[in-house]
């Protein structure tokens, strides 16, 4: 029994290798991008459109909410970012209804990789934002003393996305290999019901902790402009 | 070691260019779509907009012009009332007029046709009278009607009035003078003479006189001396008959004009 596909060797050539995670990442990728070319190929602008665009358009619309819920003002700047997130966590998980599907999101590589993405892109987009000095300014909020402990949350964040998302995949394939031993049939089916659902819900965690990551970089700077704040930190 | 670094920096760059790709197929065309779809809705929204206003104006003109129309229509309509009302007078006093001229005229030609009538039954009424009064006279007393109007004639010569007398001895005093007795029929001998005597008796003295038969005179028997002129025919009688035939014959008269008023009245009324 294999904890992770990283564990599943396709092939090697030294340093180089190709896993099981990598291959159904691939294979991930080409469903969705796939996917999205063959029904945006055919777009409609108009009042009447297709069942797929409509599909599609729901989903997009509904990213682009949640991101805006947050409270991010422009949320079509960071949909690519955080919309492929929810996307390939969510498809994923919904993958393991196929016979000899392993979620690569089940490896602790992946989730740290994107966990990595994360950790980066939100001071990529602070700084963006804000420019660097701005986006530096953040870390000693509400005071000096707090940068510390600032930058503690930053990388304790990232390693709790990464190990979280890990720990989820992950133990919704050890209980089904474990139920299959004790109660074959019936049980292992209404558990992976279940991981499906908690696949969604982590993919759902995964994007929205990151949306709102990013929305606390970008607010740091816009309260800065505020002029009744830029007065307390003068005098503070 | 769950962490395999290669598999994560691979996943990493995998992770990028997914975003890349779904960027490039997903988001940008479907936010453009949307985007795109948002605008033509606003478009045709502003478009409608206009349109409604448009229409709005267009209506507002309309009913305007409508109202127009319907305010010139009722007026024309009353003018058209107007003028076929004093049209309807004047035909009507103009047929009142026509009426009256007609009755007039009817009233004139019925009264000269009463007189032409009157005249005519004089005519006739004397012409038979004296037909039936000389065969009466003939078969009840076997008295010639002649004979009898002469004997009147006499006796009116003999026993004037006054003033009668007094003209005719006025007008007898010339013995020059013609008299001239004109009659209706031929006058025998025997009462030529008789009225001769007569009128030497009442004028005292001898004189000349004519017997001319005048088919024109009436039943009659007339003398004339110098304008003085004595008469006697069945006018008399006839006056009466005459009186009593006008009479009846406006009464008719009246009776119709009645009948022709009635009618009149039952048209108006029905109008």
């Amino acid at each position: 029994m294999r904890l992770s596909p990283d564990d599943w060797i396709i092939w090697e050539y030294g340093f180089i290798k190709l896993n099981g995670t990598i291959l159904m990442t691939w294979v991930l990728m080409i469903v969705l991008v796939v996917g999205s070319k063959l029904i945006t190929r055919k777009l409609t602008t108009g009042i009447l459109v297709t069942r797929w665009q409509c599909m599609l358009e729901i989903v997009v619309i509904g990213i682009n909410k949640q991101i805006r819920d947050v409270g991010i003002e422009r949320p079509e700047k960071y949909i690519s970012f955080l919309g492929t997130l929810f996307l390939f966590i969510g498809i994923a998980s919904l993958g393991n209804i196929i016979p000899g599907y392993e979620s690569p999101t089940g490896s602790l590589s992946t989730t740290a990789a994107l966990a990595l993405s994360v950790f980066v892109a939100v001071p990529a987009f602070g700084i963006a934002e804000l420019g660097l000095k701005g986006y530096l300014k953040s870390y000693l909020k509400p005071t000096i003393v707090m940068l510390p402990f600032n930058i503690i949350s930053e990388l304790s964040r990232t390693l709790a996305l990464a190990i979280r998302l890990f720990g989820n995949m992950m133990s919704g394939t050890m209980i089904l290999a474990i139920l299959l031993a004790i109660t074959p049939f019936f049980f292992p089916i209404v558990m992976q019901v279940l991981g499906l659902l908690t696949g969604m819900v982590q993919a759902y965690i995964f994007s929205i902790l990151a949306t709102v990551y990013i929305a606390a970089a970008l607010r740091s700077g816009s309260e800065k402009k505020h002029p009744l704040e830029h007065k307390t930190i003068h005098h503070g | 070691m769950l962490i395999d670094w290669f598999t994560v920096i691979a996943q990493l760059i995998n992770f990028i260019i997914l975003i890349w790709l779904l960027k490039r197929f997903l988001y940008k065309p479907v936010l453009k779509a949307l985007d795109d779809r948002e605008n033509l809705i606003a478009q045709k929204i502003r478009d409608a907009d206009t349109k409604m206003a448009d229409a709005d104006k267009a209506l507002e003109t309309y009913q305007e012009k409508n109202m127009t129309i319907e305010r010139e229509r009722m007026s024309m309509l009353n003018q058209a009332k107007e003028a076929a009302k004093t049209k309807h007078d004047e035909l009507i006093n103009e047929a009142k007029k026509e009426s009256d001229r007609l009755r007039s005229t009817l009233r004139k030609s019925l009264a000269i046709e009463q007189q032409r009538l009157g005249g005519e039954i004089m005519n006739r009424a004397a012409a038979e009278v004296f037909a039936v009064a000389r065969k009466t006279l003939k078969d009840l007393a076997s008295i010639e009607v002649e004979e009898q109007m002469v004997a009147l004639f006499i006796e009116r010569l003999r026993n004037p009035d006054d003033k009668e007398r007094a003209e005719m001895k006025q007008a007898f005093g010339s013995p020059r003078e013609q008299v001239a007795v004109q009659s209706a029929f031929e006058i025998s001998e025997g009462l030529q003479a008789r009225i001769k005597d007569a009128i030497k008796e009442s004028t005292g003295g001898e004189v000349q006189i004519n017997f001319v038969f005048a088919p024109g005179l009436i039943n009659g028997i007339e003398l004339t001396v110098d304008g003085y002129k004595v008469s006697w025919n069945i006018s008399a009688y006839l006056s009466d008959l005459e009186t009593s035939v006008i009479e009846t014959l406006r009464h008719n008269a009246v009776v119709i004009e009645r009948d022709q008023k009635d009618q009149t009245g039952d048209k108006n009324g029905n109008q």
